[in-house]
C-alpha cells in the first residue's frame, strides 16, 4: 500500500479491534533497565537543532524527525500534527523507514496519537496495529513505537514519535528522556517560528502532488514507451503469425507444387536409366532428359526459395514492382488450393499499369489473404458456382488498384465497419489477422483497402489501392 | 511384342506428363499427350488408345470426372489415376478394383504392373 492511499483510511478498517491495554507497554518501560544517560549525545542533537532552526526553520520539524531516529537508535522516527480542525493527525515529518509515508495521516481517535494526546502523557506501544487495523499497512511493522506530546503554547497540538521495527531493540526511560528533551526543544523552537505547521503543510502537500505528479507523468511516460514496444513486438509477431498461418494455408499448394518437378524428375530419370541400358544407347536422347531433369530440379528449387522467402522475417523492401506480377505470383502460389475447392478464377489485368513502389512479398501476402479469404467464403456453395474475379485497372493517373470478388453470400453489412480490424473473424477457426494485417500492408505502401458488397459475382468485393511514384 | 499399344497421358503439368510420355516409350509403349481432360475428350483419339492415364487435381474436368465419362461409354478404354495427394475416397474405389491408382513420383515397377493389369484385364 502507498502512502497516497494511506491518507483515505476508511472507517471501517478505522474501528479499532484489540484492547487499548494489550499494545500498551508504557508500565514495562518504566521497569525496564536503563542504560546511563548520553549526555553527550543529547548535546549534540540539541545543537543540530538550534542551527536548524537558525538555518532554514521550516526544516527544522524534518531535522528534529533526523535527531530523533538518530539519538534514540530508533528505525522510524516522525512529527504527528493535529489538523486545524483537529480532525485528523498530519504526518508533518517522517525520518528512517515510515519515510515515504510523510504527509500522510489518520483519524484523530484511530490512532495511538489520539490515545497520548487523550491521557497528555507519554506512552509506550507495541504493534499497535492489533488496535487500529489502518497502522497495518504502514510497513514495516512497528515491534515498539514511543509517543510523547507535542506542546505549543502549553497546549498538545501533537506527537513525536519514535518507531523500532528490529525485535531485538527495546526502548527504554533513557530514550523516553532524549525523546521529550528534544521535544520541549523542539515546541520552543515551533512557537517562534510560528505559522511554521500552515508553512510547512502546505510545502509537503505541493510537494507530495509534485512528486506525485512527476512519478505519474514518469510512469505514464514509461508506460506509453513500454505499450509502444510491446505494440510494435505483437505487431511484428502478428505479421509473423499471419504469414505462417498463410503459409498453412499454402503448405499442400506448395508441396504440390514441389511433388510435381519432383515426380517428372524420379520418372525421366528412370527412363533415362532404361536407355543408358541398352545395348546401344541413344545418348542424344538421354542428353535430352538429363537436361529435362535438370530444368525440373531447378523449378523445384525456385518454388522452395520463394517459399522460404515468404515465411522467413526480413525488412520491407521499396523496389519497383507490377501489380500484375504480384497477383500472377500469389494466385501461383494457391493454384492447387482453388483447383480442390473447384473455383473457377478470372483475371482481368489492365495492360501497362505504371509500376508501384514497395515489398513484394508483403504485397503477395495481400493478395494471398484476399484471395484465400474470397475461397473460404464460398465453401458452402456447390463448386460450379465457385467464382473469384480478381481485376487490376488504374484508378486515375496516379493509383494502381486490385480488387478481388467473389461470388459468395457477400459480408453481413454490420461486420464491414470492424472487417479490417484485428482479432475480428466470423470464422471458427482464424484468428481474425488475415485482412488487418492486409490493411496494415497497405496502408504501410501509402494506400487504402477498403470491403463492399458490391461484386459482379453477387458476393464480395475487397479492394485496395497503391499510388504510383509519381503520386504527389 | 506383337503390336504397340498406344497410352493417352493426360495431365495438366508439362513436366510430368512429357516424363510419363517418355517413360512410355523406352518402355515400349506409344503415347498420346492431352494437357487437359477436354483436350482428350475433343480429339478422336479416344477410340484409338488402349488405355488412359490421367491425373487426379486439374483444372476444369478433373480426373475422376474423366473416368467416370470413359467408364459410361459402350467399350470403356481401362483408366489409371495419378495423384500426387493422399485421398482416402479414391484409395477405396481403387481398391473396389474400378481403377488403378499410382503415387506420384510413379515408380517403373509400379506402372509396368498397372499397365499389364489394365491391358490384360
Amino acid at each position: 500500500m502507498t502512502a497516497i492511499s494511506q491518507n483515505f483510511v476508511t472507517l471501517e478498517t478505522s474501528v479499532p479491534t484489540a484492547p487499548l491495554a494489550s499494545i500498551v507497554r508504557t508500565e514495562q518501560l518504566l521497569n525496564r533497565p536503563s542504560r546511563p544517560p548520553d549526555h553527550e549525545k543529547e548535546n549534540s542533537a540539541l545543537g543540530a537543532l538550534v542551527r536548524a532552526l537558525a538555518d532554514s526553520p521550516r526544516t527544522i520539524l524534518q531535522t528534529l524527525a533526523n535527531k530523533v531516529l538518530e539519538v534514540l537508535d530508533a528505525d522510524s522516527a516522525g512529527l504527528s500534527l493535529l489538523t486545524k480542525d483537529g480532525n485528523r493527525f498530519y504526518w508533518a515529518a517522517i525520518a528512517g523507514a515510515w519515510q515515504p509515508h510523510r504527509g500522510g495521516g489518520t483519524p484523530r481517535d484511530f490512532g495511538p496519537c489520539g490515545d497520548v494526546l487523550d491521557r497528555n502523557t507519554p506512552m509506550l506501544f507495541t504493534h499497535w496495529e492489533r488496535r487500529y487495523p489502518y497502522l497495518g499497512s504502514a510497513m514495516p511493522l512497528a515491534e515498539e513505537g514511543l509517543l510523547v506530546p507535542f506542546y505549543v503554547n502549553g497546549k498538545a497540538v501533537g506527537t513525536i514519535w519514535a518507531i523500532v521495527h528490529r525485535n531485538n531493540r527495546k526502548f527504554d526511560t533513557e530514550d523516553l528522556r532524549l525523546l521529550e528533551s528534544m521535544g520541549r526543544f523542539a515546541s520552543a523552537a515551533y512557537q517562534t517560528v510560528g505559522s511554521i505547521e500552515e508553512l510547512k503543510s502546505e510545502i509537503a502537500a505541493r510537494e507530495k502532488a509534485e512528486t506525485e505528479l512527476r512519478e505519474l507523468a514518469d510512469g505514464l511516460e514509461a508506460q506509453v514507451y513500454a505499450r509502444t514496444q510491446e505494440l510494435a513486438h505483437r505487431n511484428a509477431q502478428f505479421a509473423q503469425v499471419a504469414r505462417i498461418t498463410s503459409l498453412g494455408v499454402l503448405a499442400a499448394s506448395i508441396a504440390h507444387e514441389v511433388n510435381q518437378p519432383l515426380a517428372a524428375i524420379v520418372t525421366t530419370g528412370e527412363s533415362a536409366l532404361r536407355r543408358l541400358a541398352r545395348d546401344e544407347p541413344d545418348l542424344e536422347r538421354i542428353r535430352m532428359l538429363t537436361k529435362r531433369m535438370v530444368a525440373d530440379a531447378r523449378r523445384a528449387s525456385e518454388i522452395i526459395d520463394r517459399t522460404r522467402e515468404m515465411a522467413s522475417q526480413r525488412a520491407p523492401e521499396q523496389k519497383p514492382l507490377s501489380i500484375n506480377d504480384i497477383i500472377n505470383e500469389s494466385l501461383s502460389f494457391l493454384r492447387h488450393d482453388l483447383e480442390l475447392r473447384g473455383i473457377a478464377v478470372s483475371l482481368d489485368l489492365a495492360r501497362e499499369l505504371p509500376q508501384i513502389v514497395g515489398d513484394r512479398i508483403q504485397l503477395q501476402q495481400v493478395v494471398v489473404n484476399m484471395t484465400v479469404n474470397a475461397a473460404q467464403a464460398m465453401t458452402q456453395l456447390v463448386p460450379a458456382d465457385r467464382c473469384v474475379s480478381v481485376r487490376s485497372m488504374l484508378s486515375d493517373s496516379e493509383t494502381v488498384s486490385c480488387s478481388i470478388e467473389d461470388s459468395g453470400p457477400g459480408i453481413d453489412p454490420e461486420h464491414l465497419p470492424r472487417l479490417f480490424d484485428g482479432f475480428f473473424t466470423t470464422k471458427d477457426a482464424g484468428m481474425g489477422m488475415g485482412l488487418a494485417i492486409c490493411r496494415s500492408i497497405v496502408e504501410t505502401h501509402g494506400g487504402g483497402i477498403r470491403a463492399d458488397n458490391n461484386s459482379a459475382l453477387g458476393g464480395a468485393r475487397i479492394s485496395f489501392d497503391l499510388p504510383t511514384p509519381g503520386a504527389g | 511384342m506383337p503390336r504397340e499399344f498406344l497410352i493417352a497421358v493426360v495431365d495438366d503439368d508439362d513436366s510430368f506428363r512429357l516424363a510419363l510420355a517418355e517413360s512410355l516409350c523406352s518402355l515400349g509403349y506409344g503415347a498420346r499427350e492431352f494437357a487437359s481432360a477436354e483436350e482428350f475428350i475433343a480429339g478422336d483419339d479416344e477410340e484409338a488408345c488402349d488405355c488412359v492415364i490421367t491425373d487426379v487435381r486439374m483444372p476444369g474436368m478433373s480426373g475422376l470426372e474423366l473416368g467416370h465419362l470413359i467408364a459410361s461409354r459402350q467399350s470403356p478404354v481401362p483408366v489409371i489415376m495419378v495423384t500426387a495427394v493422399r485421398e482416402r475416397g479414391l484409395e477405396r474405389a481403387a481398391a473396389k478394383g474400378s481403377f488403378c491408382l499410382l503415387k506420384k513420383p510413379v515408380g517403373t515397377d509400379a506402372l509396368i504392373e498397372c499397365l499389364q493389369r489394365a491391358l490384360e484385364g
